[in-house]
């Protein structure tokens, strides 16, 4: 479960990261083709589904597979190897 | 939970076990043994392999000797090229790595290593073989259509592939589309075995870190598929839709949006990536711990090693887009997210080299696939690097180091992956040794023409190379004596190599014939497909294996034999 | 106790000495669970899609395309939702093991199913003939595909609910085949009010 808390907290930082670059969208500027052709929604649309979809698979695994192998470990813990015997 | 036992048995399911003398296509056709399925996605993927290689060995020889007449295929006209160059991409990474590193390892693997008689969905798991036969031939039917195959690059970015007035393959291209779509709903089904079979329906005593690192892999690699192929399979639907009815999903002219199709196909072309590295990660820390007779450094490290890098691939997906007119934002943090992903695969590199200190080293065939798995995935790592980094990546975009790079990661992936794990499992298979001084000379001779292909495409790429030109000699920049001679250095050495996997076909069927009775364990290795006779029968063992311990109990202190099997009681 | 693997013995009775480990959930229910996180990502994908589209629309919807019956699916949104419900019913039943209480509730999710489908299809070719095709524009192309797809699902739970219903009247209904099935319809239910927000609303 250790693992488990290290890898939240370093999610955590790398969350706090991206926020920190997102408000600062200056210090990327130097894509010459960069946003010349969209409108400012269509621009906010990617940015929107970008996070959705990047966001959303992660979320689900967490609580699908998290939800899964706690439950398996808590049997392991509670009934050793051979308690499903 | 009600206990609501079956009263009567599933119709579904009687007709499997009992037959007595199968006929061949009961037995081979219409089997659902897994071990069957796994050797029907190898040979498959084997031949698509032989297929993909030809056609990269005739677009070498054009780019090197412009306008010559191809041995055995003849003169690469335009569209030859690109429809080569475009099913070339397609084959190798969706019709050779996936079925063999997934499919096949996953098949064969699973239910041995993880000691039950067969995967939990048997019937489920032959519809997905059949599947896949489907999609291959309906990918390879595309170059005989009208037009001819498809050859708007693999990614098959609308407008060009959208439109027949562009691409000139009206059929080719939705032939090309509907295969790769097809395919996925194979590796649905595959997956969905996979993972339910190595999580649910472990040998008694297997507890959750006694899986074999190779079956973790495959799992997670499952997971990270499943996952990310929906939003694609939206985009090819909608791609479909766009050639054959004109909808304008992606027609700017008419509503619709061209970057949607890259931002859906590379959501899931990104975790790809990860999809058939991880199986091939877990292949070498098999082996590498057999062959130095150590314990795996740091099993707990390298699977959370392998979720930080599933997590992450989620991530940094937009990086293939940074001259797509993406947002400066966007780009900006899929810089640092594409560079932050490194740390986990570096991380599991160093515990192979840990793992390496110190053990007993047996340089055998398989062992020297996987040791040549690290260092040249380290290769293409590393100049993922310059990619990754947005700035650097507006100058490399589109030029052979991309193309250099990512062959650096996907030919360890897939070539080196599939016979370091085809040698090590071969005993097992087919309950015969391969000859190892063929298998050193196959090794060899694969290893040094590989370099020397590819290192090549670097500097070229770092020159300025476009990836993407049919003839060179229209571009005086870059048809300098120079760069006409590395060109011709790398076609020749991939001759070279395509030549030397004659050595790899004559030591499988001669192994096969002649080969040496292999014995159960021949390795001396401690996971359950070791228990099993070789090769396993129907059902594979007359009584399931039970597990005592974990996986890589290798040179334990005290004990007379320096490997401890993980079905022996003590 | 344990659980048989997924052989039964030759004539249906006695299982084969294959018994494995206490399963955590059944495989049919790990399986669909997998299955419908697949089935998630495409609804993802498409939304998406369509927000992109709409965002860079000038005028959404566009000019001189009929608007969608936001009422009368509400409505019929209700509908689907109540078979979920219904559903739930059937699951209470199950887990105190009384049979003869879980045919009924099973049987009105089925026909609520039935009429979402049925009225769905209505409107599509009402819609069709006021014009909205999937080639009059993105607007209509969106539409068609991402209640197409659904629809589609929804022939699939509703199959799927009448394969469980015809075990459960032969008297062999698995809990993991129940267990796949309920997933599975409530993915469907579960999926169609955000479709509805995004694409009607």
């Amino acid at each position: 479960m250790m693992g488990m808390r290290k890898l939240a907290c370093a999610v955590m930082l790398l969350c706090s990261a991206l926020l920190v670059l997102f408000v600062v969208p200056s210090w990327a500027e130097a894509c010459a083709v960069c946003g010349s052709v969209q409108t400012e929604s269509t621009r906010k649309a990617f940015v929107g589904t970008t996070a959705f979809m990047t966001f959303l698979p992660i979320g689900m695994l967490f609580l699908v597979v998290g939800w899964y192998i706690r439950r398996t470990l808590e049997k392991e813990e509670q009934e050793g190897r051979f308690g499903d015997r | 939970m009600a206990e609501l036992i079956p009263t009567q048995p599933d119709p579904g399911h009687e007709d499997d076990h009992h037959h007595g003398e199968q006929s061949f296509v009961s037995k081979y056709l219409l089997s659902t043994d897994h071990k069957v399925i796994a050797m029907q996605y190898m040979f498959t993927g084997m031949a698509m392999a032989l297929i993909g290689g030809f056609m990269a060995y005739a677009f070498r020889m054009q780019l090197a000797f412009p306008g010559m007449d191809v041995p055995f295929f003849g003169i690469v006209t335009p569209a030859n090229y690109v429809a080569l160059v475009t099913n070339h991409g397609a084959i190798m990474i969706f019709w050779v790595a996936m079925p063999v590193l997934i499919a096949a390892f996953g098949n064969y693997l699973i239910p041995l290593m993880v000691g039950c008689d067969d995967m939990v969905f048997p019937k489920i798991n032959r519809l997905s073989y059949q599947v896949f036969l489907v999609s291959a031939i309906v990918l390879l039917s595309s170059f005989f259509v009208e037009g001819g195959g498809f050859g708007g690059a693999w990614t098959t970015y609308p407008p060009l592939s959208a439109k027949a007035e562009y691409n000139l393959t009206p059929l080719g291209s939705s032939l090309f589309i509907g295969a790769v779509g097809i395919e996925f709903i194979a590796f649905l089904l595959g997956g969905i075995n996979f993972i339910t079979t190595a999580m649910n329906s472990r040998a008694p005593g297997m507890k959750l870190y006694d899986i074999p690192m190779v079956i973790w892999m495959i799992v997670i690699a499952s997971i990270l598929f499943m996952v990310s192929v929906g939003p694609l399979l939206a985009g090819a639907i909608m791609l479909i839709f766009d050639q054959q009815l004109h909808t304008a999903f992606y027609d700017p002219n008419r509503g619709g949006d061209p970057v949607l199709w890259q931002h859906l196909f590379w959501f899931f072309g990104h975790p790809e990536v990860y999809v058939v590295l991880l199986p091939a990660v877990g292949i070498t820390a098999e082996i590498i711990t057999v062959f130095s007779r150590k314990k795996l450094f740091a099993y707990r490290t390298v699977l959370n090693t392998a979720i930080g890098t599933g997590v992450l691939s989620f991530c940094v997906w937009a990086h293939h887009q940074f001259i797509s007119g993406i947002d400066p934002r966007m780009a900006n943090v899929f810089t640092l997210t594409t560079l932050l992903i490194s740390i986990p695969i570096a991380e599991m590199m160093f515990v192979y080299i840990a793992t390496l200190y110190g053990g007993a080293i047996r340089l055998t065939t398989p062992m020297l696939w996987a040791l040549a798995f690290i260092f040249e995935f380290l290769i293409g790592g590393v100049t993922g690097i310059f990619l990754g980094a947005s700035g650097a990546d507006i100058y490399m975009h589109d030029t052979y180091f991309v193309l250099a790079h990512f062959h650096y990661t996907f030919f360890p992936i897939a070539i080196i992956g599939t016979y370091a794990g085809v040698t090590y499992w071969f005993p097992k298979m087919f309950g015969k040794m391969m000859s190892d001084r063929l298998g050193k000379l196959h090794f060899w001779g694969t290893i040094i023409p590989f370099n020397f292909i590819f290192i090549p495409l670097f500097f070229l790429g770092a020159g300025g190379q476009h990836r993407r030109i049919y003839d060179f000699q229209n571009f005086p920049a870059l048809a300098g004596e120079g760069m006409q001679d590395l060109r011709i250095l790398a076609t020749v050495s991939l001759v070279v190599m395509l030549g030397f996997q004659v050595v790899f076909f004559y030591n499988f069927i001669i192994s096969l014939m002649r080969g040496e009775k292999a014995g159960k364990n021949p390795w001396k290795a401690n996971t359950l497909e070791w228990t099993a006779e070789s090769p396993p029968p129907h059902g594979n063992w007359k009584v399931l294996p039970t597990v005592y311990r974990g996986p890589y109990e290798y040179s334990v202190p005290g004990r007379e034999k320096d490997y401890w099997p993980q079905d022996e009681p003590n | 106790m344990s659980m048989v693997a997924g052989s039964q013995g030759p004539d249906g009775l006695e299982p084969i000495d294959r018994t494995v480990r206490k399963q955590v959930v059944p495989h049919g229910v790990l399986g669909m669970l997998l299955f419908v996180l697949t089935e998630i990502m495409l609804f993802a994908g498409m939304i998406s899609a369509f927000t992109i589209a709409k965002a860079s629309a000038p005028i959404w919807p566009p000019p001189g395309q009929p608007r969608l019956p936001v009422e009368a699916t509400a409505l019929n949104s209700v509908v689907l939702l109540a078979s979920g419900v219904a559903l739930i019913l059937a699951h209470r039943a199950f887990h105190k093991g009384n049979r003869s209480a879980m045919l009924r509730p099973m049987w009105v999710a089925l026909a609520l199913g039935s009429i979402f489908v049925v009225v769905q299809g209505y409107e599509w070719v009402r819609l069709l003939g006021e014009g909205l095709t999937l080639f009059s524009s993105t607007y209509g192309a969106f539409f068609y595909l991402i209640v197409g797809v659904h629809a589609v699902h929804a022939f699939g739970a509703i199959g799927l609910l009448a394969m469980a219903t015809t075990r459960l009247q032969n008297g062999y209904l698995t809990p993991g085949f129940f267990g796949a099935t309920e997933i599975f319809w409530f993915f469907v239910v579960g999926v169609w009010p955000i479709v509805y927000g995004v694409v009607y609303l």
